[in-house]
């Protein structure tokens, strides 16, 4: 091995210890002699060693760059908060879905007082207005429950009375008043039609 | 995880995920879009994430949009050059970044994003992040020995560019 190979061989080591320093592995007695020794007669080496303490050095100064808030709040609102906006926007929805039931309850409430039958029954004969506060309803739990309660006792009542007043009005509207029009029509029918027919609406009336 | 775990562990590596993929696309606007990404898919997959594994996920997946990206820029590049180097560089430097804004600081990131995607993510988890050898590893897949040996050639890269530029470490 010639002198210049030696050299090649021993720069190699040399830089490879310098990498390994540089890692955080300090080199045993020996080997860091051996180093120290190698770098007081090798100046491409020793150039080596301190330009990479200083690569290094200037690397570890670079500090991390600051992830904007604005950048962490859109996440956090796709995200973690997306959540509370969903409940929100589910409370505001809610509200005027409860707002249009009770528009619907009166509605079919003043139609069921209008259609009402004489017979007695246990409906109340008045239901009550239902005044929703939008902002108090989204905002106090304890409230909405309230009006939850509320709007489904109503909504069940006028349950009842439409079909009541499907009732009523079928038999007020169908067999009175259409079965009487149809009385007053001259038809020519056969007799023995005419009784199967009457047969078959005193049938119908019965089922009603 | 829950939302608070979440919020915690995004608050506590934000700044280094971004650091992190700010050196590797050397665009700022690029590296917020693509950590943002990062932490939604996190949010998205929190089931199937142990909370001890889950700052590992973020950094490998903000590691691998990263490397989606700088392919993408390959196929179609949208972004020069020049506003690569332009955007790296952080236009509000706090207290902490003044030693590396002196010139052997901005000639230092310049010459980090000559070097090949590999060997810069290996000097930025190492020598800027300081992180240890074993997240490393794990974290870009790689042996151990071959992952130092990435890290000396990187330093080498490194020191030969800065030389070339004129620039004395």
């Amino acid at each position: 091995m010639s002198d210049d190979q030696v050299l090649e061989f021993e720069c190699r080591r040399a830089r490879h210890a310098v990498h390994e320093i540089l890692d955080g592995d300090t080199p045993d007695g020996d080997a860091g002699r051996w180093l120290e020794r190698h770098l007081s007669r090798c100046g491409a080496c020793r150039d080596f060693d301190a330009d990479l303490r200083a690569v290094q050095t200037s690397l570890q100064s670079l500090s991390a760059s600051r992830f904007p808030d604005s950048a962490l709040d859109e996440v956090l609102a796709r995200t973690t908060r997306r959540g509370d906006r969903s409940q929100a926007a589910r409370w505001r929805i809610e509200w005027r879905s409860f707002a249009a039931a009770a528009v619907l309850t009166a509605a079919a409430f003043g139609l069921w007082q209008w259609n009402r039958p004489g017979e007695s029954d246990e409906l109340p004969s008045t239901v009550g207005m239902i005044v929703i506060d939008p902002a108090r309803f989204e905002n106090d739990p304890d409230y909405a429950r309230e009006i939850t309660e509320e709007t489904r006792r109503v909504l069940g009542l006028t349950s009842r009375a439409l079909r009541r007043t499907e009732r009523a009005a079928f038999r007020g509207v169908l067999v009175d008043q259409v079965a009487g029009a149809l009385k007053k029509v001259p038809v020519d029918w056969p007799e023995e039609e005419q009784d199967a027919e009457t047969r078959r609406n005193r049938e119908r009336e019965n089922e009603l | 995880m829950d939302n608070e775990g979440f919020e915690t562990l995004v608050r506590e590596q934000k700044d280094r995920v971004f650091s992190y993929a700010t050196m590797l696309l050397r665009n700022r606007a690029e590296a917020q879009d693509v950590v943002q990404e990062a932490m939604v898919r996190l949010w998205q997959h929190q089931d199937g994430v142990e909370s001890a594994g889950a700052p590992m996920w973020l950094k490998r997946t903000t590691h691998n949009l990263c490397i989606d990206r700088l392919r993408r820029r390959k196929t179609r590049p949208e972004v020069g050059v020049e506003e690569l180097e332009a955007t790296c560089t952080d236009a509000t430097p706090g207290p902490d970044r003044l030693a590396a804004s002196d010139e052997l600081g901005r000639e230092i990131e310049q010459a980090l994003g000559k070097l090949s995607v590999q060997d810069r993510a290996v000097l930025v988890l190492r020598e800027i992040q300081r992180r240890p050898y074993g997240e490393i590893a794990e974290l870009l897949e790689l042996p151990m020995g071959t992952l130092k040996a990435r890290l000396h050639r990187a330093r080498e890269q490194l020191r030969k560019k800065l030389i070339r530029a004129g620039v004395t470490p």
